[in-house]
């Protein structure tokens, strides 16, 4: 009896350790992503600081209004420890609406947020972030019918379009993509009404999918492992072999995460505002995404393609990654002496 | 006969509900936001979003271990030397370890501070660990468990050779087991709950074990500090749970005596 609750007190502390390394990673996942203007304090010598009007936010207050809003980053103390999202006075700076920008004065160096991977939370993390120009197609869904294409924006072209989509090949894309920082760029607007989706982020994403099914069937491995391992205890003498393997594939396991985890990166525009086991929003926002595709035919195929394979070879690693430990179990355990 | 036991065990129904209802209300409070409605996100943001809380977690259990190891190493051989053997100033010695054990920590916490600065051990884990471990409790707990060993068994296994050690670790230990599991206990309850020791010789917030920190957890977030609340409940639940045996039968063995 005593051995089994020590068993389960190590299995207890075990989950901790796991629930540890999953939190590190986590927590640099669900880090804000933002792209930074700096504005030195030395900068109102030469008049007000000019800031594009991107750099402020819109939100609706209590009062069913506008709020308009500043964000810059900084230090945070105590549980608040790395960049934070803080918002500036608005006695600071005023909105240029001939020239249209936003007028700082500033009263210290400060990093202006332009643009960001979800809306900033006042006091939430936040990580600045060097964006590179590479090829990408951009899936842009609207709410309602796709609207005429205007003016042609320069370096962008149109792939494909249906209904309420459109497909945009784009020479030098932001990476990584912003959401709020191409509607700006593409339709001087941030808006509800329609979204647009990096293909190249999507790809990303789903490549991870296969690491992230190994991440959880080894969960699920674990797991299976400590339970028979606290069901055997109760007799160590005749599962001893059993134990021992369990305890050394329990290690094994533990660097396995540890070393996966390394190397999972997931895309912060695609990742849910919250909780990143929010898994309804990744259907809604995946959901979205390929419906618009399916609408294009030909030229939305190869992603979808790419999505099919890669979701199979992720079911498969998930199944295979449940069923093994099962099996080990199965055999793990002796059969009965007879006399 | 009936009507006393049922009104017994009523009143002790009672008192454990009255003590398990704190314990209970943390978990299920913590399962709350703000507006009462049920939800994860609290144990969520301290199990899985922000490794700071578990971070201490493990620090705060590396500090209680260590204090935990080296005091009851400490205590149980001046335990065992105050028991059995005599010496020249034995009983000015055990005096003294009373009078300081009755001591409020406050008063020590100053002298420690100058004599740890002087040692520059200040803002490092040893500045929490090594005057824990000297703590005279578990030295006052274990002379007591100690003097109850037969001096006869003492001296049977003496005769088949066996050395002081050799005395200590199969014979008084083992029949100690009750003892033992106390000092270990309180030994490690005290290191996992001590808040004034890392307030005064830590000077970073990120060097503060959990017991601290979990003080400073924003008020405005009352799910999320019940939540960390239960994390801070694991260690000496499950420690109680892997010697309530020994335990009870140390109650048990004094009640007899």
């Amino acid at each position: 009896m005593k051995r089994r609750t020590l068993c389960i007190c190590a299995f207890v502390l075990y989950l901790l350790l796991v629930c540890t390394m999953l939190s590190g990673k986590i927590q640099e996942e669900m880090l804000t992503q933002v792209a930074a203007r700096p504005v030195v304090l030395t900068e109102k010598s030469r008049g007000p600081v000019k800031l594009p009007l991107d750099a402020v936010w819109e939100r609706p207050d209590w009062k069913n209004t506008t709020e308009v809003l500043l964000f810059d980053l900084t230090p945070g103390t105590g549980w608040q420890e790395g960049l934070r999202f803080t918002v500036v006075s608005g006695s600071l700076y005023s909105l240029n609406a001939r020239d249209n920008t936003a007028d700082m004065f500033p009263d210290k160096d400060r990093l202006i947020v332009r643009h960001a991977s979800r809306f900033p939370e006042v006091g939430g993390p936040a990580e600045v972030i060097e964006q590179k120009e590479v090829p990408d197609q951009y899936l842009v869904v609207y709410r309602d019918r796709v609207p005429d294409y205007g003016d042609h924006w320069s370096g962008v072209s149109l792939a494909a379009e249906a209904e309420n989509v459109r497909l945009l090949d784009v020479e030098k894309a932001k990476h990584p993509f912003l959401e709020d920082q191409n509607q700006e760029w593409l339709y001087q607007i941030q808006t509800k009404d329609w979204y647009i989706y990096s293909l190249g982020t999507v790809s990303e994403f789903l490549n991870e999918l296969p690491k992230i099914a190994l991440v959880g069937a080894i969960l699920v491995a674990m797991v299976v492992l400590w339970v028979q391992s606290c069901v055997l205890i109760g007799d160590p003498e005749e599962y001893r072999r059993t134990l021992i393997a369990n305890g050394i594939l329990e290690a094994a396991l533990l660097c396995a995460l540890a070393l996966l985890l390394k190397h999972i990166d997931l895309p912060a525009s695609l990742l849910p505002p919250e909780n990143i086991l929010d898994f309804s929003y990744y259907a809604q926002e995946l959901g979205e995404c390929f419906g618009g595709l399916q609408k294009l035919g030909q030229a939305g195929e190869p992603i979808l393609l790419e999505a099919k394979h890669i979701k199979e070879m992720a079911a498969i690693i998930a199944i295979c990654g449940a069923l093994t430990p099962l099996l080990w179990v199965l055999v793990g355990i002796p059969p009965p002496s007879n006399g | 006969m009936k009507k006393r036991r049922f009104f017994s065990f009523a009143l002790l129904a009672l008192l454990a509900l009255l003590c398990l209802a704190p314990f209970v209300y943390v978990l299920l409070r913590g399962a709350r936001n703000d507006a009462g409605a049920w939800t994860t996100q609290n144990y969520y943001k301290v199990f899985l979003a922000e490794p700071g809380y578990l971070i201490r977690f493990w620090k705060s259990l590396g500090i209680a271990g260590s204090i935990t190891l080296g005091q009851l190493i400490v205590s149980i051989l001046a335990g065992f030397g105050f028991a059995k053997y005599k010496f020249p100033g034995k009983n000015v010695l055990y005096f003294l370890l009373m009078a300081l054990m009755l001591m409020p920590l406050q008063v020590t916490l100053v002298p420690n501070y100058i004599v740890l600065q002087k040692m520059e051990l200040l803002n490092t884990y040893h500045a929490l660990i090594l005057p824990a471990i000297f703590v005279p409790l578990g030295t006052f707990l274990l002379t007591q468990t100690f003097k109850a060993v037969p001096n006869e068994v003492l001296d049977a296994a003496r005769l088949d050779g066996c050395s002081t050690l050799g005395i200590l670790a199969k014979v008084a230990i083992p029949m100690n087991k009750g003892g033992v599991a106390c000092a270990l206990l309180l030994s490690f309850l005290d290191g996992w709950n001590m808040v004034e020791q890392p307030m005064v010789f830590l000077e970073k917030f990120r060097d503060y074990p959990i017991s601290v920190a979990l003080a400073t957890v924003s008020p405005g977030t009352f799910g999320v500090q019940l939540a960390c609340c239960a994390l801070v409940m694991i260690p000496p639940i499950l420690l109680f749970l892997v010697f309530d045996r020994e335990l009870v039968e140390g109650i048990t063995l004094g009640e007899m005596k």
